[in-house]
């Protein structure tokens, strides 16, 4: 558990922050952050990630793409993706789930909810 | 960890820097500055104060996290600490020590999780920023949008303003993105408004704190209301008279007598206050059931309700005396009131109160002036939507998805916008054309006592809802048509107990909606048309040959009755034949680009069906072009096009026609008849064929090309170019192009004069 590299993806630094705390609370200490989706996918590229945590609305690329074009990719057909957003529109949840989601947080979120989510997505 | 001290000031001046922004940004929302004449400025300094608030709350977010994380940290070093000393002390140290740290374990890490809680919180402080920024873009969304507008139509720059005052209670879903569901949300809140305003400007006009103001608007409200009580009054004596035991009518008399009587005394109108005590005087013994209703207590109520109005008009010329002096109107009928302002209220009723005067009530006045100017805006911007649409197909071809995007989503929204306004505009200007209707009441009544004939005149379809100018302007023709069964259709009630008919004479006026159209009909039970002395008058004024006649059929010798000057009727009344024909009647039907059809049965009697638009604000017409030139048909006219190799197009004599059954429907050259006063050309280098049908008639025009439907707002031609028949008019299309209206009922004129001197070639030649 302790071993686990999560890559946290939001335009607002605010919102990293408080995702990298609450991260760092439930024991996951690896945590590095990206500030959209293709930075997202250049970190991909340099490090080892298990987990990927990703808001939807982001500036250059957001987040229902980033996982559209990890899903496409030989490589990361199988990385856990977690997405928390502020979208709580059914048609939206639907999407994100056909895109491949492992699954979704609605902002503001809980630190329980979202220990839960990240065991439920690793399996743990 | 960050352990860099804050000193408190640097925090406080964060606090009072955010609330001042706040404070400002509140002002500009909720004040409509002054010296912001230009929506678009408007929109662009809100812009700038919410990416300040944003920026300064997300700065103070994370001077908050700055500070969560010192906090939290220094509890874990503390908890550390404790661990280390609680440790020691179970080596023997202080034996009684490790309990005591213990607790103070537990104590700083509740203190770290309560400050973890107030880091959950600060989600929403950083959705609120978020929702900020999204305002934000969304205000430039609209920016953008009237800019595009204003670079389109610049002479509408100033009033916009009409329709874009500052956005107020503005409402966004906290959990909701940009995206569709905000838009719509945003559509709705923006009409709404916009109606909303309407009613707040109307109402407080900017004299309104002025006392002499006050007292105007208190007069207005009177006249404008006691001409409605009159209207109803006229009506209601003459329902007095044909249902005298009805208690309910009577005291509805009593209370409108007793309203202007009120209002009159409180506003000094001396005059008016007699006439009213007079006339409650009169109708008092029939209250009490000591004096059945005559026709003579009618006669002198109804007088009384005349001065009343004549007092009420002079009231009006004094009102009016000082600023714009009354044009003088056609008085058609005694009661038919110069009315200048659009009027959608209930019926009021009740004794006086001077707070009536005030009382809200759930309508709206308007100057019609103004409501045109709406109107004629939301035109504009209608083109410039089809503008947008053709931009759009451009785009499309040469593939430039993301500007193609954009102007999508920006046309899209000027889209509902615009219908949306355009129904809420049109909406408004319907109303109930009862009102009206009730008015010949009195007409027929007048007429019937002076010409001592029985007439009854029933209403149906009172509450079927017509553009007020239509209203106004299909006034006069309906008089005449009444005035004209009354005088020439309904007897003597001696001749029609002879007859075997009742010696009550009936006329029915009854309009109702037929998808987007108006139908009024006027009906009445009396003699009829003499089709032989049509005949024979068209013989002698040499509107056909005797050969012609034997052929036309009966229901197109009615349409005689519309040509200049002819009558039937040898001998010419007081009442009707004042030189006002039929033909007048229908050009003034035809400039409401309506029908007019007449269909008699001798003995029995005679209709008028009157078939009219909707509205008059926007056609919908199909463009073709011809030799290089457009013309757009209006395609209420239009049947349908066909190819000039259709088998059905024949040649008799010369002239193309296309068979119909038994008839041969004329064809023309449309561009050569239009702006070249030739007939009867060769069609053969044409392309398509479209075929126009007016009431029963139809024809048929070449043309080279049919390009499809456009929404057109007609504009009159200039007087440079003269006025010419067959063309209502010139409209801008959405590539910027001005093409001809083409006015279906003159067209027709033009073919049939072409057609009759001849060998009547056209419609009889296939018979």
């Amino acid at each position: 558990m302790t071993d686990t590299k999560i890559l946290a993806v939001d335009d607002s630094p605010t919102m990293r922050r408080i995702i990298v705390n609450t991260l760092k609370r439930a024991g996951y200490t690896d945590v590095i952050e990206a500030s959209d989706g293709r930075d997202a996918l250049e970190k991909l590229n340099t490090d080892r990630i298990n987990l990927v945590i990703t808001d939807w609305n982001m500036p250059q690329m957001d987040g229902l793409t980033l996982v559209k074009a990890l899903r496409s990719s030989d490589e990361f057909k199988q990385l856990p993706i977690l997405m928390i957003t502020t979208r709580s529109v059914r048609e939206d949840i639907v999407k994100a789930l056909k895109a491949g989601v492992n699954n979704y947080i609605v902002k503001p979120f809980s630190p329980e909810t979202l220990r839960a989510k990240i065991q439920e997505v690793l399996g743990d | 960890m960050t352990e860099k001290a804050h000193s408190p000031k640097t925090v406080e001046d964060n606090i009072v820097e955010l609330a001042d922004s706040v404070t400002s940004t509140l002002e500009i929302l909720q004040v409509p500055s002054p010296n912001s004449s230009h929506p678009h400025l408007q929109t662009a300094r809100i812009t700038s104060q919410l990416d300040k608030i944003s920026s300064q709350t997300e700065a103070a977010t994370q001077k908050m996290l700055d500070s969560i994380e010192t906090i939290t940290g220094r509890g874990r070093e503390i908890i550390e600490g404790l661990k280390q000393l609680a440790q020691d002390s179970t080596d023997g140290v202080i034996p009684s020590l490790g309990k005591r740290v213990e607790l103070l374990i537990e104590k700083t890490e509740a203190n770290n999780d309560a400050v973890y809680a107030i880091m959950d919180m600060l989600q929403f402080q950083d959705i609120a920023t978020q929702q900020m920024n999204h305002a934000a873009a969304m205000l430039e969304d609209i920016e953008e949008k009237l800019n595009l507008i204003v670079s389109f139509v610049p002479e509408v720059a100033g009033e916009l303003e009409v329709l874009n005052t500052p956005r107020k209670d503005r409402s966004y879903d906290p959990y909701a993105d940009q995206g569709e569901k905000s838009d719509k949300q945003r559509d709705a809140d923006s009409i709404f408004r916009k109606r909303d305003q309407l009613t707040e400007e109307d109402r407080s006009t900017p004299e309104a704190d002025s006392e002499a103001a006050e007292m105007q608007e208190i007069i207005d409200d009177f006249i404008a209301e006691s001409t409605e009580l009159i209207t109803g009054l006229n009506a209601d004596f003459v329902e007095l008279e044909n249902s005298p035991h009805n208690d309910e009518l009577l005291n509805r008399i009593f209370r409108a007598v007793h309203t202007i009587k009120g209002n009159s005394s409180f506003l000094d109108f001396e005059q008016i206050t007699t006439v009213c005590h007079e006339t409650e005087d009169l109708l008092s013994p029939i209250r009490k059931g000591k004096q059945p209703v005559s026709t003579e207590i009618i006669d002198a109520v109804l007088k009384a309700v005349d001065s009343l109005q004549s007092y009420l008009d002079a009231a009006r010329r004094e009102r009016d005396k000082p600023s714009t002096p009354e044009p003088d109107e056609p008085l058609v009928t005694e009661s038919n009131m110069p009315e200048k302002r659009t009027e959608i209220a209930p019926e009021p009723g009740g004794l006086l109160e001077a707070e009536s005067l005030f009382a809200s009530d759930p309508t709206i006045r308007l100057d019609v002036g103004r409501l045109d100017d709406l109107i004629d805006l939301a035109g504009e911007l209608i083109l410039q939507r089809n503008g947008l649409v053709q931009l759009i197909g451009k785009l499309t071809k040469q593939r430039d998805t993301y500007s193609l995007d954009r102007v999508k989503h920006c046309s899209d929204t000027i889209d509902r916008t615009v219908t949306d306004l355009q129904a809420a505009l049109m909406k408004i200007r319907m109303q109930p054309i009862g009102a009206m209707f009730r008015r010949y009441l009195r007409l027929v009544r007048d007429v019937a006592r002076k010409t001592g004939k029985q007439i009854r005149l029933d209403i149906t379809g009172e509450e079927t809802e017509l553009d007020k100018s239509v209203i106004d302007e299909i006034s006069n023709p309906l008089v005449h048509i009444i005035r004209n069964c009354c005088d020439h259709g309904i007897e003597q009630p001696a001749d029609r107990i002879v007859l075997g008919k009742p010696a009550t004479g009936q006329i029915s006026l009854s309009a109702e909606r037929k998808g987007s159209k108006i139908i009024i009909r006027i009906a009445d039970d009396g003699r009829g048309f003499d089709v032989d002395s049509i005949r024979r008058e068209a013989l002698e004024r040499g509107l056909i040959t005797s050969e012609q006649l034997l052929q036309m059929p009966e229901q197109e010798l009615f349409n005689f009755i519309f040509k200049p000057g002819f009558s039937t009727v040898p001998e010419v009344t007081n009442l009707s034949g004042r030189g006002v024909g039929m033909d007048v009647v229908r050009a003034m039907i035809e400039r409401l680009k309506g029908t007019i059809e007449l269909d008699s049965q001798p003995g029995r009697g005679t209709a008028f069906t009157i078939k009219l638009p909707l509205t008059q604000a926007v056609m919908h017409g199909l463009l073709v072009e011809a030799d290089d030139d457009g013309f757009l048909l209006p395609l209420t006219a239009v049947c349908e096009a066909i190819r000039i190799s259709d088998p059905r197009l024949v040649e008799i004599n010369g002239q193309p026609g296309i068979r119909d059954g038994a008839e041969t429907i004329p064809v023309y050259d449309l561009s050569r008849m239009l702006l070249k006063d030739t007939i009867g050309d060769s069609i053969s280098n044409r392309t398509y064929i479209v075929l126009l049908a007016l009431a029963e008639k139809k024809l048929g025009v070449a043309v080279d090309r049919c390009l499809g439907d456009e929404e057109a707002v007609i504009r009159p031609l200039g007087d440079w170019l003269g006025r010419r028949e067959g063309i209502a008019g010139a409209t801008v299309l959405s590539d910027g192009g001005i093409r001809l209206v083409v006015d279906v009922a003159g067209l027709f004129r033009m073919a049939s004069k072409q057609t009759l001197p001849e060998q009547n070639s056209g419609d009889q030649a296939g018979t």
